[in-house]
């Protein structure tokens, strides 16, 4: 479904990522774990386009993805969900479901507003609030719902349970193990260990730009060394 | 009283020309973050477009209807085959831009001259709209009151498009967060053409309508692009609700400058400007994030 293929990033004169090689197989959840500034958000944002790598090879669908724009890789069937979430403060909730989907016209497993809302009721009640009145808990429901309007061929979230309650964290693991099971590939960073690890079929650890470990979920959490040495877990 | 009411229609309507041309500045500021100095270029386009137009058919609303049309397509190519590319080659800070479209202000207007010469024209005012009407005790041009109404209209147009349509949410969210619009599948450079167009085609607009009131000139956009900048800083950079309080607050500002303290009237509008710049340099409508 996505490959990634010694992907080498900058920022400015920094070398940030050195070599990312990754796979993602249909209908598998891939995690990508590793320290702050590890790359694991450079390596989705290389993916998505929106810092291109520098050198390497990104495909998707047995399609060459590195040098395309942004909305074109989305328009293939990656929605993207960022670690700030990207909720729009003067859009409301229902304006953000109508032009995701506006802009995933064409697409054969696009969904309805009412999908949504059937996943997230919350979103339901306040569809009519803006972006920035949502709690962050209703935002990163908003920001999944978003991705999913499009009926995505492959689902990339940043750090989705970042900054939510416990409460919030078990409904986001219910929903996305239900994305699972509907056989939507998951690309996800995550530093939330647990949550990681129930959710991923495959694990690649990153450290200072590249892949210091890639493994079935089990192999992982038998091998003591490399969580401690670069998770510290 | 009589006096105080001319001048405050006089006010109203220089306002609503004013907004016409800050409506544009401010929204393609808001999105895409490009000072252009240039706008005031488009203003001029549309005036003498709109001009031949006139000469050619004899009607004012052909003009009103084609005028517009050459800024647009000028201003989605300065956008798509200039500015575009500039980006992409990482030279398209605030100065840069704007000394590029400071440049093509004044090419405008020596390209207009080259062409049109030095002379002053004017777009006759369609008999519907010429005379006076009789209110309050004064006689008040028909043609000004209507310039008031489409000023009006606009504001209204554009206020429902943004907040209550589709694009408007787009336009909404670009301002926020563009990075995020392309993420969603969006292609941000087509709506970024769009909305520069649309911008010029205002200000183009806003030329055809000041012809009949104002001579059609070729460095007739040069002093109005410092006025729009006085009402987008006053209102907030990036802000239409700012841009129509702002037009408000510089046009009254010049008109009752120029009626009631002449002395002062060059420069009430700038010590506006300076005074915001230091007690409120965000703007009267301007917060930490700006909403188009």
């Amino acid at each position: 479904m996505l490959e990634v293929q010694d992907l080498h990033t900058f920022y400015g004169e920094s070398h940030v990522l050195q070599g990312v090689s990754l796979s993602v197989a249909p209908s598998q959840c891939v995690a990508l774990l590793g320290r702050n500034g590890a790359g694991k958000t450079t390596t989705l944002r290389s993916i998505l386009g929106l810092t291109p790598a520098r050198r390497g090879e990104v495909t998707f669908k047995g399609e060459v993805i590195t040098r395309k724009p942004t909305h074109q890789i989305v328009r293939l069937g990656v929605s993207y969900v960022p670690e700030d979430r990207g909720i729009f403060a003067t859009v409301t909730v229902e304006e953000h479901l109508a032009m995701a989907r506006g802009a995933s016209r064409g697409r054969p497993a696009r969904k309805d507003i009412g999908y949504v809302f059937e996943v997230f009721p919350r979103l339901a009640e306040r569809r009519h609030s803006l972006g920035g009145q949502l709690s962050g808990g209703e935002q990163q429901m908003l920001a999944i719902g978003r991705a999913l309007i499009a009926g995505p061929d492959l689902l990339v979230l940043d750090e989705p349970s970042e900054g939510l309650a416990p409460v919030i964290i078990e409904k986001l693991e219910e929903v996305l193990l239900a994305v699972k099971r509907m056989g939507v590939p998951i690309l996800i960073v995550e530093q939330n260990y647990h949550l990681a690890t129930r959710l991923a079929d495959y694990v690649y650890v990153l450290s200072q730009g590249s892949v210091k470990f890639a493994g079935a979920t089990e192999a992982l959490t038998r091998d003591e060394n490399i969580r401690r040495t670069y998770l510290s877990v | 009283m009589q006096m105080f009411f001319l001048q405050f229609l006089n006010g109203l309507q220089l306002s609503m020309l004013i907004f016409l041309l800050a409506a544009g500045l401010t929204l393609i500021f808001g999105l895409m973050d490009i000072l252009n100095l240039a706008h005031g270029a488009f203003f001029t386009m549309g005036a003498y477009a709109g001009w031949l137009v006139s000469r050619m058919t004899g009607s004012y609303w052909a003009a009103l209807l084609i005028g517009p049309l050459v800024p647009f397509a000028l201003g989605a190519l300065l956008q798509s085959a200039v500015l575009q590319p500039l980006v992409k080659r990482g030279r398209s800070t605030h100065l840069d831009l704007a000394l590029l479209t400071f440049g093509l202000l004044f090419a405008t207007a020596g390209t207009v001259e080259y062409f049109f010469g030095s002379s002053f024209y004017s777009i006759p005012t369609p008999a519907i709209l010429s005379g006076r009407i009789a209110m309050l005790g004064i006689d008040y041009p028909v043609y000004r009151l209507f310039v008031i109404g489409v000023g009006l209209g606009v504001a209204l147009l554009l206020s429902l498009v943004i907040d209550r349509t589709l694009i408007g949410a787009t336009l909404r969210a670009g301002v926020d967060n563009r990075e995020m619009v392309t993420a969603l599948g969006i292609n941000i450079n087509v709506v970024f053409v769009i909305v520069f167009g649309c911008g010029a085609a205002l200000a183009g607009f806003a030329g055809v309508i000041a012809a009949p009131i104002m001579s059609v000139y070729s460095q007739m956009g040069i002093g109005i692009v410092v006025t729009t900048f006085v009402v987008v800083v006053v209102g907030g950079l990036g802000n239409l609700k700012g841009s129509f309080y702002g037009a408000l607050f510089v046009g009254m500002t010049d008109t009752m400058a120029q009626a009631y303290l002449p002395e002062a009237e060059l420069f009430a509008i700038y010590v506006l400007l300076v005074g915001m710049m230091i007690f409120r340099p965000q703007g009267l409508f301007g917060s930490t994030g700006r909403v188009a």
